[in-house]
């Protein structure tokens, strides 16, 4: 498993939710696979992966009619406008640029999952 | 070439080691920050390719790796596996090369391809044609050193 997804993981963990299984994915193909066979609360991804990226998987997420509602965060290096407004164009919930404090991750996934927090 | 800027990466180097890893600039007395070359050793190399030849180039040393890992992870040092120090370096490449074109490329002409390791012959490349900026920092009152270089693939 990447570092990253080991933080994310364990990040999610601790957000004080009980999210229940936590799944993950190396690639837009395989994140498609896993809500395809799992039910899914959320989806938290980046843009820059191999073989289907950040992108294209929110493009395949909201074209597909049922996985159309899941909240996507973003978690990405790419902070330049252009990006991060394709992006939530396209459908993202939200945008979260790297370096990251893991405070704010779990901000943005209490947040998506409708929960009130104090800023 | 887009990254001929070093003051840039620099500051880039020393934000995205402090903020996500917690690896601080190694300072000398007068506030300048030092290259600490006298025990560099590198263990993995790293590239990150921008488009029209233009690269960055990273030289890791284990321990530096291995500390990051674990201020990463929340986890003691002893704790960190191989795989995730090949990760650590793959992902700092990453995060560094990304917040850099960002800062360097804000309307974005160029694309980031994904970190990799170099091997062999690659590396002799990258070390003779590259003009290398070695970084100094502290982590754990502990001195280490990263290496990167700009290169241009003619």
């Amino acid at each position: 498993m990447s570092i990253m997804r080991q933080v994310m993981k364990m990040t999610v963990q601790i957000s004080g939710v009980d999210l229940g299984e936590v799944y993950e994915a190396g690639n837009g193909i395989e994140a498609l696979e896993q809500v395809r066979e799992h039910w899914v609360d959320l989806i938290i991804t980046d843009l820059n992966m191999p073989e289907m990226g950040g992108i294209e998987l929110i493009e395949s997420l909201k074209e597909d009619e049922v996985l159309a509602s899941i909240p996507i965060i973003v978690v990405s290096i790419e902070g330049r406008d252009s990006v991060v407004n394709h992006a939530l164009e396209l459908g993202a919930y939200t945008y979260i640029t790297k370096p990251f404090r893991p405070e704010v991750i779990k901000n943005h996934i209490l947040k998506a999952l409708g929960y009130d927090i104090q800023e | 070439m887009i990254f001929k800027n070093e003051s840039t990466l620099l500051s880039v180097l020393h934000e995205i080691m402090a903020e996500m890893f917690f690896i601080f600039p190694d300072m000398d007395d007068n506030g300048v920050p030092t290259q600490f070359i006298e025990s560099f050793n590198a263990y993995y190399c790293t590239s990150i390719d921008y488009g029209n030849g233009d690269f960055l180039f990273f030289e890791w040393d284990r321990n530096m790796l291995n500390s990051m890992a674990a201020n990463f992870l929340g986890a003691e040092q002893g704790e960190v596996t191989d795989a995730q120090i090949q990760s650590m370096a793959l992902e700092a490449t990453n995060v560094i090369g990304g917040r850099y074109l960002v800062l360097v490329d804000p309307d974005k002409k160029r694309s980031l391809s994904l970190p990799h390791f170099l091997r062999g012959k690659e590396i002799d490349t990258y070390k003779s044609k590259s003009p290398i900026m070695h970084v100094g920092f502290v982590s754990d009152e502990k001195r280490c050193a990263l290496r990167v270089s700009a290169y241009h693939k003619r």
